[in-house]
């Protein structure tokens, strides 16, 4: 029998609007995380926005990313350095379809060590309109920061997420 | 007028508590959203320079007599 090895470690489900989720207090117990998350936010004229990550609510300028997405009918990719936050995409408003949430894995690797941390994520933001930018999402960036994450701060780039919106955060041992 | 909140959840006990924005909070949440939607507007005007270069390029290539298609395989 293999040994438990993916534990969820918190669960949330909104029932009224929030700017933000905070997710304090982080066993460090366990070798990665993975965020899990469906969002919607309430932005009424916008397409496929992003959510602004902060481990321990960092807004120092020491975030870096890629990303490569869906920009019809090409695909695109974009890179940005220097930032105070790395921008998960997957995060839909009002000019995208009614009532339909984004879809978002983020992986954090080795989140105890004292080395810079690497986060990376894949995500669907719209899954009934092909035409829309950054409807299809993989990413990666880093945290230039040797502190073991605690917190994670998750924060809608446009508005603030609805209700319904799902975030879900999971430890995985590697023993 | 009613403040924005943030939800915060603790992982070690599971509770969750609904807390308003700070002044400060707000502030950095408006900073950010003007540095996003300024981000935005630059990564869309550079896609729109991009695509009117590559329509350019392939009416060119037209005018050279190439098919649409033989365009656009140079093009990409």
């Amino acid at each position: 029998m293999p040994t438990p090895t993916y534990v969820a470690i918190a669960k949330t489900v909104l029932t009224t609007t929030q700017s933000s989720i905070t997710l304090n207090s982080i066993p460090s117990t366990y070798t990665d995380l993975l965020l899990v998350v469906s969002a919607r936010n309430d932005s009424a004229s916008v397409g496929i926005q992003n959510i602004r990550l902060r481990p321990n609510n960092s807004t120092s300028l020491v975030y870096s990313f890629t990303i490569g997405y869906s920009s019809p009918p090409n695909g695109a990719s974009t890179n940005s350095s220097g930032n105070n936050n790395i921008n998960i995409y997957g995060n839909p408003g009002g000019s995208t379809t009614a009532n339909t949430f984004g879809n978002i894995e983020i992986y954090i690797p080795n989140y105890t060590s004292s080395t810079n941390k690497p986060i990376s994520y894949t995500s669907v933001g719209e899954n009934n309109d092909a035409t829309m930018t950054f409807a299809n999402v993989i990413g990666a960036g880093l945290w230039s920061d040797t502190t073991t994450i605690s917190s994670i701060v998750l924060q809608s780039s446009s508005g603030s997420f609805v209700s319904g919106s799902r975030f879900d955060l999971y430890g995985i041992k590697n023993s | 007028m009613t403040k924005p909140t943030k939800l915060i959840v603790d992982c070690s006990t599971g509770e969750q508590t609904v807390v308003e924005l700070t002044d400060e909070e707000i502030a950095q949440l408006e900073a950010d959203r003007v540095a996003a939607e300024a981000q935005r507007a630059e990564q869309e005007a550079a896609e729109a320079a991009k695509a009117q270069t590559k329509a350019s390029a392939l009416a060119k290539l037209a005018a050279l007599g190439l098919t649409e298609d033989e365009a656009k395989a140079i093009a990409g």
